[in-house]
C-alpha cells in the first residue's frame, strides 16, 4: 500500500466519520430544537385566543345563540373553543372532532385520516382552548431546513476530501520526485541523489544513502585499483616469461641460456608476488588465529634472516632474544622476511641493516633502520599501500602491505619515519605474549 | 625499422627486444615517460611500443599529448589491464593497436607490421618496386621471382628505402634504421651495404643526391645477368 493511499485512506475515513457524527448531532439537534419551538408557538397560539376570549363580553356569545360560529378553514392549523362542560363554543374544522376532542392540557399527538396532527390544550377556569399543527407541515418545513443545511455541508465534506488529496499528494511531492529519480538511475550509478529541497524528514535517509554510496563507490575504486595492480604485477613477470621462452626458441647457444635465465627469473618473481598475494587474501579472511603458540623472537629471526640470506648485512643492536609476541612463529618470521628484504631492496647496498627489538610499553617494538635517500612524508605514507612501488622496479610491492596487515591482524601497528639520521625506521609494535 | 620500446620493467623489455630483434627491428628501450619524449624528438622512430602504465605517469597522457601536437606515429600500447573499457580508452586515446599482457611475441610482431603496411597505405604483404619484392614478415628478397641473398643489414637498408618510397633520406636517417644506440658503426659502414645492395640488386637501385642524401632507384637495368 503506498504511503499516498495509505494517508488518503487515513484521513478521509477519520473525516467522514467526524463529519458525519457531527451532521448526525447537527440534524438531531437541529430537530429537537425546531419541535421545541413550534410547539411553543402552538401553545402561545392557544394562550392567544384564550386573551382574545377574555376581551369579548361574555354574553356576546352566550346571547345569541343560533349558528355555531366558525371561521373558514386554515390549512394545517386547527382551533376549537369549548366550555369546560364540552360544549363548542368556536373553531375551525368541525370534522377534525378526533383531533380537537376535549382532552387534558398539555401536548399530545392525535390522528385523524391518516395524518398526524400536534395538539396542545389549555384549560382555564371556564374554557377548554384546543390548538392543533398538522405534522405534514411541520415534516416538510424540517425536510426543506434540513436541506437548506445538508448542501453547503455535501460542499464543504467534498471540497475537503479533494483538498486532503491534494495536500497529500503536493506533501509527498518531494517522495514521488525522488522515486522517479531513483527509478531512472543506471545500475551503476554510484553518485550522491541531490538533497536539495528535499523535506526534513527523508533528509537524514538520503543522507545515510548517500554516504553509503561514497562508501561504497571508495571500495569499488580501492577494489579495483588492486584488481588492476594485482593484473599488473601477475601479468608482467608472466610476460617476461612468455616472451623470453619464445625469444630461447628461436635463437641458440650464450642467447638461448640467457633468455631461458631471464624466463626463470621471471618464474620466481612470479611464485613470489603469487606467494605474497596469497598470504594477504589469507589475512583477509581472518584465518589462523587459533594456532596461537607464542612465538620467540630470536627463534624468528633466526629464520627469517636464513630465508633472505642477510646474516652478514644484518646488525642485531639490542635484541632481546627472549621476548614473546603474541603470533604464530611462522607469520612473525614472514613479518621480518619483508622488512628484511624491504631493507635489502631498498636500503643503500653496502650498508648494514639495523635491527633492535625491545619491551616498550604497549607491547614488544621492532625497529629496522636501512641507509638511503631521506623519504619525503607524503611518499612515506603511501608505501603501505598495497602494489605501492615507487620507481623501484624490483619487489611486488606488497611487502610492507603484509607487514602492516600482520601487524594490525594481531593488535600491533606498523609506523614508518624518515629523517637524516634513520634514513628509513621501520617501528613494528606487536603484543607480547603472557606466560 | 626502428622501434622506439617505453617499458619499465627490464625483464619485459629485455623479452620484447630480443624478440623484435629477431625480426630484424631496431629496437630502443626507455624505462619512463619522459626519456621516451626525448628519444622521440632525437631519433626518427618508425613505431613506438607503450606500455601504459611507467614510473612517472600514464602511458595515454604521452600519448595523447602527442596526438595533441600532431605527431601522427604509429604506436602499440601495451597493458595489463584487459577490460574493454580500458581498451577503448587506449585506441580513443590515439593509440593504433592494442596488446594486452602477456602476448604471443609472434602477435606484436605481426601487429607492428601491419602498422607499416597500414601507415604506408600498403595492400599486401609483400613491398614491390619494380621488378623487386620484398617480404617483410620473413625478409625475403625477391628480383623477377628469384630469391636474393642479402645480409641482415642489406635487408633492413632496402626495407628503409622501399618504405620511403622514392622519398630521399639523409645517411643519418637511414643509420638510425640500421643501429642502435649502442651498437657501433664504423664510419663507412653505410657505403659498404649500399655497394652490397648495387652489386646484388643493379647499380641504379639506390640513387646517390650529393650531399643531401639517398633514395631508391630504377631496377630495371640488368642487374646480375
Amino acid at each position: 500500500m503506498s504511503l499516498r493511499l495509505r494517508l488518503v485512506v487515513t484521513l478521509g475515513v477519520t473525516l467522514l466519520a467526524l463529519w458525519g457524527i457531527t451532521a448526525a448531532w447537527l440534524i438531531r439537534d437541529l430537530s429537537t430544537q425546531f419541535e421545541q419551538s413550534l410547539d411553543q408557538r402552538l401553545a402561545q397560539s392557544a394562550r392567544m385566543v384564550a386573551g382574545l376570549m377574555d376581551r369579548v363580553p361574555v354574553d356576546a356569545w352566550r346571547g345569541d345563540t343560533g349558528a355555531l360560529p366558525v371561521i373558514p378553514d386554515l390549512e394545517g392549523v386547527a382551533c376549537r373553543v369549548s366550555s369546560l362542560r364540552g360544549q363548542v363554543v368556536a373553531g375551525t374544522h368541525p370534522e377534525l372532532n378526533d383531533v380537537l376532542a376535549a382532552s387534558a392540557e398539555g401536548y399530545g399527538y392525535r390522528r385523524h385520516d391518516g395524518q398526524r396532527w400536534r395538539v396542545y390544550t389549555l384549560i382555564d377556569e371556564n374554557r377548554r382552548i384546543t390548538v392543533a399543527d398538522r405534522m405534514r407541515e411541520r415534516e416538510s418545513l424540517l425536510t426543506q431546513v434540513r436541506r437548506a443545511a445538508f448542501y453547503p455541508f455535501l460542499l464543504a465534506l467534498t471540497g475537503s476530501l479533494v483538498a486532503l488529496w491534494w495536500g497529500v499528494t503536493r506533501g509527498l511531492a518531494p517522495l514521488a520526485r525522488l522515486q522517479r529519480r531513483l527509478v531512472q538511475r543506471d545500475h551503476d550509478d554510484l553518485s550522491a541523489l541531490p538533497t536539495r529541497g528535499l523535506p526534513g524528514e527523508i533528509r537524514p535517509l538520503i543522507d545515510g544513502f548517500n554516504s553509503l554510496l561514497a562508501r561504497t563507490r571508495r571500495m569499488l575504486e580501492r577494489e579495483q585499483r588492486f584488481t588492476d595492480d594485482a593484473a599488473h604485477e601477475l601479468r608482467t613477470p608472466l610476460t617476461a616469461v612468455r616472451t623470453h621462452l619464445q625469444v630461447a626458441r628461436r635463437v641458440d647457444g650464450e642467447r638461448h641460456r640467457e633468455a631461458m635465465q631471464q624466463a626463470e627469473a621471471g618464474v620466481v618473481r612470479l611464485t613470489r608476488t603469487l606467494e605474497q598475494l596469497l598470504l594477504l587474501a589469507r589475512m583477509d579472511n581472518d584465518v589462523g588465529r587459533g594456532d596461537l603458540e607464542p612465538a620467540r623472537l630470536g627463534e624468528a629471526l633466526e629464520a627469517a634472516m636464513a630465508e633472505t640470506h642477510s646474516h652478514d648485512r644484518c646488525r642485531l643492536a639490542g635484541v632481546d632474544a627472549s621476548l614473546r609476541i603474541a603470533m604464530p612463529v611462522t607469520l612473525l618470521a614472514t613479518a621480518l622476511r619483508n622488512l628484511i628484504e624491504n631493507a635489502q631492496h631498498h636500503g643503500e647496498p653496502g650498508h648494514p641493516i639495523e635491527i633492535g627489538a625491545r619491551r616498550g610499553d604497549s607491547g614488544v617494538v621492532i625497529e629496522v633502520i636501512n641507509q638511503g635517500d631521506v623519504i619525503p612524508p607524503t611518499r612515506l605514507a603511501n608505501l603501505t599501500d598495497r602494489f605501492y612501488r615507487g620507481n623501484h622496479p624490483r619487489g611486488s610491492g606488497l611487502g610492507l602491505a603484509i607487514v602492516k596487515a600482520l601487524a594490525e591482524r594481531f593488535g600491533g601497528a606498523l609506523t614508518l619515519a624518515s629523517s637524516t639520521e634513520t634514513p628509513f625506521l621501520v617501528r613494528l609494535r606487536l603484543p607480547q605474549a603472557h606466560d | 625499422m626502428r622501434v622506439l620500446l617505453v617499458e619499465d620493467d627490464a625483464a619485459v623489455a629485455a623479452g620484447i627486444e630480443a624478440g623484435l630483434g629477431l625480426s630484424e627491428f631496431i629496437v630502443d628501450t626507455v624505462g619512463t615517460l619522459a626519456a621516451a619524449r626525448a628519444a622521440r624528438q632525437a631519433i626518427g622512430y618508425d613505431l613506438v611500443v607503450l606500455d601504459r602504465r611507467l614510473p612517472d605517469g600514464e602511458g595515454l597522457a604521452l600519448l595523447q599529448a602527442w596526438r595533441r601536437e600532431g605527431v601522427a606515429i604509429p604506436v602499440l600500447m601495451l597493458t595489463a589491464r584487459d577490460a574493454v573499457a580500458s581498451r577503448v580508452e587506449g585506441l580513443q586515446g590515439g593509440a593504433d593497436d592494442y596488446l594486452v599482457k602477456p602476448f604471443d611475441l609472434d602477435e606484436l610482431t605481426a601487429r607492428l607490421q601491419a602498422l607499416l603496411r597500414r601507415t604506408a597505405g600498403q595492400a599486401g604483404r609483400l613491398l614491390h618496386h619494380g621488378r623487386l619484392a620484398f617480404d617483410p614478415v620473413d625478409r625475403s628478397v625477391m628480383l623477377d621471382g628469384v630469391p636474393v641473398a642479402l645480409i641482415r643489414r642489406e635487408r633492413m637498408l632496402l626495407e628503409a628505402l622501399i618504405r620511403a618510397r622514392g622519398r630521399l633520406l639523409s645517411a643519418d636517417q637511414l643509420k638510425d634504421r640500421l643501429y642502435g644506440i649502442d651498437d657501433e658503426v664504423e664510419s663507412n659502414a653505410l657505403n659498404v651495404h649500399i655497394y652490397q645492395l648495387r652489386r646484388k640488386l643493379g647499380r641504379g637501385v639506390i640513387e646517390t643526391v650529393r650531399g643531401v642524401g639517398y633514395r631508391l632507384g630504377s631496377v630495371d637495368e640488368a642487374a646480375h645477368a
